[in-house]
């Protein structure tokens, strides 16, 4: 399953109550999953079975939590290895992670903390990446996060230092329509303005998801559906980047039942390929 | 100009030391009182600028790292009451002792900072213990599957050894933790035995066994059933072959083997 052409149109994150429904029917309509090595490594178990029923029948691509890319702290070998065992088990066609920094000095936050953005945090961060991809045999991407604040004096905004990062590392980009569309509320920028100045060739996937306002904040919470101005910018995206880069719908939080997830991915994908006009399928 | 690059990126490494400090140490949800946290000098402006989202993060980091000890451990709250599981939580977020990238490790390493730090131990000495009895149940349903063994065998006999599934965990507590509840969380101070393991359903169990049950099953795991008979004086054989194979059944035990 390792072919990366069978990864296209709307995948869905595989997640833990799921499982069982899902190792028990392939017939689902789901292209392709999304699953995050860091909860499927080391696990034993009834739902690590159920997993694996689906990792070995299904197209699969791999997306990582906790790899603090712009961080300091030294890599850890051993799960590099494990990673990258894992990924060509199951066949993820590139490997991806946040551009963030999660931990620092050993302390892990499982949160994705967002990175200066400064000539030396692009560097540092871009430096990393090659050293990921270094270690792993699929190629290497990179994913744009939801920030909140600029952790401290910026040198330039966030649209050119995605861009530099992603040059000076050489790396594919894994594009969240929704942290974009998210970020441009809580900064007040034009997220196809941003999307104009950013090297869209360098997409290799997209991230789809819902999120929340709190306050004068909003949160990608990835718990609710996602609304229709976002869905609007994933086709305009789409379109920009000229191809049929697979899209991927993201929940973590308020999981519905598997029936409201499916329906919502076929609407994705009926959007999806209007994109292309493309005869509607996996719907 | 190395000098000043290993500055800047030095200042980057601060700029996240400093974020962390700030969404882990107690007392800063309201304000960041100065020279609690060390902001590089050119960044300093910026910073003050962004504290209110800043903010932000310290919600979302700490339930990141609070949310699977609140899930796991309910009848470790209940003992400290409230008002003390919040001083917990706070002693433990601000050592930021959460090192693992593996989300299911956050409450293992709750219970090894309790345990380092004897946090609460002199107030509730049955703390730790009841802490991981609740973290065994996470332990037992997350534990890797064996391999497949064909040397094991499933009827117990006196001169093999038992095999305990790796999901399985031989305990030994001074107090009667397994009848602890949410509504009752004191345990009696009672020396308890307990075996616990996924059975063939992949569901829980918790047994509670007899001194000479628990023995013999830490025993024959290193010596043959039938020495390990003699030496805890068990003189009902058929009685001892039955229970091993039960627990073969239920799961607990892998198999026996030479």
């Amino acid at each position: 399953m390792a072919q990366a052409e069978l990864h296209t149109g709307v995948g869905v994150g595989l997640r833990r109550p799921h499982f069982r429904q899902l190792a028990e029917t392939a017939d689902h309509g789901v292209p392709f999953w999304e699953v995050s090595p860091e909860n499927l490594i080391g696990d034993g178990g009834r739902d690590s079975r159920l997993a694996k029923i689906v990792l070995e029948r299904d197209p699969v691509i791999t997306h990582g939590l906790a790899l603090s890319v712009g961080g300091f702290d030294p890599w850890d070998r051993e799960y590099l290895g494990d990673l990258d065992r894992l990924i060509r088990r199951i066949g993820s066609p590139w490997h991806s992670e946040h551009l963030c920094f999660t931990s620092v000095d050993g302390s892990v936050t499982h949160e994705l903390l967002p990175l200066p953005f400064t000539r030396s945090a692009a560097r540092h961060a871009a430096q990393r990446a090659r050293e990921i991809q270094q270690s792993l045999s699929v190629p290497f991407l990179l994913e744009n996060i939801t920030y909140y604040a600029e952790l401290g004096q910026a040198a330039m905004d966030e649209a050119d230092f995605i861009s530099d990062v992603l040059e000076d590392a050489d790396c594919g980009w894994l594009l969240d329509v929704n942290n974009i569309y998210v970020n441009g509320l809580n900064f007040g920028f034009d997220p196809k303005d941003w999307l104009s100045r950013v090297p869209l060739q360098r997409v290799r996937q997209m991230h789809i998801a819902g999120h929340a306002r709190f306050d004068d904040l909003v949160i990608d919470t990835h718990g609710t559906p996602v609304i229709n101005p976002v869905i609007e910018l994933m086709q305009w995206t789409l379109a920009r980047i000229g191809r049929p880069v697979p899209v991927l719908l993201e929940r973590d939080n308020h999981i519905p039942e598997l029936e409201e997830l499916l329906a919502e991915r076929a609407q994705l994908q009926r959007a999806y390929d209007q994109v292309f006009l493309l005869e509607p399928h996996h719907a | 100009m190395p000098e000043v690059a290993e500055r800047e990126l030095n200042e980057v490494l601060e700029l996240q030391r400093a974020l962390v400090q700030a969404t882990l140490l107690p007392g800063l949800d309201e304000v960041w009182p100065k020279g609690i946290i060390r902001i590089p000098k050119p960044h300093q402006a910026a910073w003050r600028h962004s504290r209110p989202r800043l903010l932000a993060y310290r919600g979302l980091v700490r339930s990141s790292l609070w949310d699977p000890i609140e899930a796991v451990f309910p009848v470790t709250r209940a003992l400290l009451g409230e008002a003390a599981w919040g001083t917990c939580r706070e002693a433990f977020l601000a050592d930021g002792t959460v090192q693992s990238r593996h989300y299911r490790d956050i409450p293992a390493t709750f219970v090894a900072w309790l345990a380092a730090q004897q946090w609460g131990a002199a107030q509730w000495p049955c703390l730790l213990q009841l802490a991981h009895l609740e973290l065994v149940e996470i332990l037992v349903s997350f534990a890797p599957d064996p391999a497949p063994d064909s040397s094991l065998r499933a009827e117990p006999a006196f001169d093999l050894k038992l095999h305990l599934h790796p999901s399985a965990y031989l305990l030994r507590y001074a107090y009667a933790l397994h009848q602890a509840t949410t509504e009752a969380p004191l345990p009696t101070e009672t020396p308890t035995h307990l075996l616990a393991f996924r059975d063939s359903e992949d569901r829980y169990q918790l047994l509670e066994l007899t001194p000479a049950t628990s023995a013999l099953l830490a025993r024959a795991q290193h010596e043959s059933i039938g020495a390990t008979a003699q030496a805890l004086n068990l003189s009902d054989m058929p009685g001892v072959f039955q229970l091993l194979a039960e627990l073969h059944q239920r799961g607990a035990i892998l198999g026996f083997a030479s």
